[in-house]
């Protein structure tokens, strides 16, 4: 279980990393006995993304000038989880 | 000049994201992806060419073996007496044969025989007419008398019946030389007899047909076993290839010959490389069933239809030993077509 989860989160880290290899990494990540789709796991981490992102603009004062906040994160979650699944299939 | 740099922020991820979503579209058409794929391999199941008795067993289960092994023994017991009755057989017919030759030759010495006694009645009756000839002319003149040419006639006529016998002799005898045809055909019936037994002796050790690996091997040695029944299978592990099911609007950007990497889940840090070898041409629909000549349709209608999946079959280049199984779930990725260039059009 332990193992596992522990694999999990290294594959989240390694999502990061993958535009470093030539064939990029696997489509699927076992977590928990399950294989999710390695979109997914990107997705969830382009939300995370726009959250720091986010927390960064409201430090800097820049929230309050954007237009349409929410479709701006919502675009920023968006891209953000494209760039880490095009590092990860290692197109970039 | 905090508003404007917003502004700039604001745009910029909509135009970016606009972009990435177009290079993530294109980067999906370039490589179609399946996480609906196994590795397979061929299996044939083993079983007996000759029914018997399972005396042994040499090989166990998920065992790996090699070409021609033994995997198991069937009792060759009633086999080989089978081969000894036979080889009894055909040496029963060789003596026949050869005693039909000598018939042949006795019947050959006899018809000569007969055809001398022509040639001896022949000496004869010539002797005989030469004998009736010479007399005759001396009759006229009174050498003779009439009871000695009488009898010269007589042993003339009989010498010629004599002659006439020799000869249906000597043909009945040349007609009752045989032929060795039917006892020669035996011979070869006993041969062929001897060849098969031979053969079922043989069978009664079963080899394997090539390289592989045992499975569902349950039984211990005394079973017995039928012709055909299967015993046991057999995985090709030198064919392994991986089945992945592609949506049907993902076949035009595949082609064979295009190469693949193949992630197999046991261990999906491992890319496998790969070539398509073959693209399924149907699937069975359930859609389409028959009974009875009619046909069944489903009758709730569906707004959204899901996407058929298609077999793409790929050929694996030297894939590692230990993560080869039958069924193991795995990913394909396309990588697009190869140096031979058959491959399809790609982005």
């Amino acid at each position: 279980m332990t193992r596992s989860s522990r694999y999990g989160a290294a594959t989240l880290v390694t999502a990061l990393l993958a535009g470093c290899s030539a064939t990029g990494g696997p489509p699927s990540v076992p977590i928990f006995g399950s294989f999710f789709p390695a979109w997914v796991i990107c997705a969830i981490g382009g939300i995370f993304v726009a959250v720091i992102v986010r927390a960064l603009l409201i430090a800097l004062h820049i929230d309050e000038h954007l237009p349409a906040p929410p479709l701006v994160y919502l675009c920023l979650a968006i891209s953000g989880g494209i760039v880490l699944w095009l590092a990860w299939s290692g197109v970039v | 000049m905090r508003a404007v740099l917003g502004k700039i922020i604001g745009y910029g991820v909509f135009i970016g994201t606009a972009v990435l979503i177009y290079l993530a579209w294109s980067a999906g058409q370039a490589s179609p992806r399946s996480d609906v794929a196994e590795i397979e391999a061929p299996v044939i199941q083993i079983s007996s060419n000759v029914p018997g008795r399972i005396i042994s067993i040499a090989v166990s289960n998920n065992q790996a073996v090699k070409k021609g092994d033994m995997l198991f023994q069937i009792d060759p017991e009633p086999y080989r007496l089978r081969l000894e009755q036979a080889q009894a057989e055909l040496a029963a017919a060789q003596s026949e044969l050869a005693q039909g030759e000598r018939n042949i030759a006795t019947e050959q010495s006899n018809a000569d025989v007969a055809q001398k006694q022509i040639e001896r009645a022949q000496f004869n009756a010539d002797l005989a007419r030469q004998t009736l000839e010479r007399l005759e002319p001396l009759l006229g003149r009174g050498f003779v008398t009439a009871q000695q040419v009488d009898q010269a006639r007589t042993a003339y006529n009989d010498a010629l019946v004599s002659l006439d016998q020799a000869l249906q002799q000597s043909q009945g005898a040349s007609q009752v030389i045989g032929t060795l045809d039917t006892r020669s055909a035996q011979v070869d019936v006993a041969t062929a007899t001897v060849a098969l037994a031979q053969r079922d002796l043989d069978n009664t050790t079963i080899r394997a047909p090539f390289d592989g690996i045992i499975s569902g091997l349950t039984m211990p040695a005394g079973e017995y076993v039928i012709t055909g029944q299967s015993v046991f299978a057999m995985i090709d592990t030198s064919h392994w290839e991986a089945v992945a099911f592609f949506r049907e609007t993902e076949l035009p950007n595949l082609a064979v010959g295009d190469s693949v990497d193949v992630f197999v889940m046991a261990n999906s840090r491992v890319a496998v490389p790969g070539t398509i070898s073959a693209i399924g041409w149907g699937v069975r629909s359930t859609d389409g069933a028959t009974i009875l000549g009619l046909p069944i349709i489903a009758n709730s209608l569906n707004w959204v239809k899901v996407a058929k999946r298609f077999p793409v079959y790929v050929e694996l280049h030297e894939p590692p030993v230990d993560l080869m199984r039958v069924g193991a779930s795995a990913v394909v990725v396309v990588r697009g077509e190869t140096e031979a260039g058959n491959g399809g059009d790609q982005h």
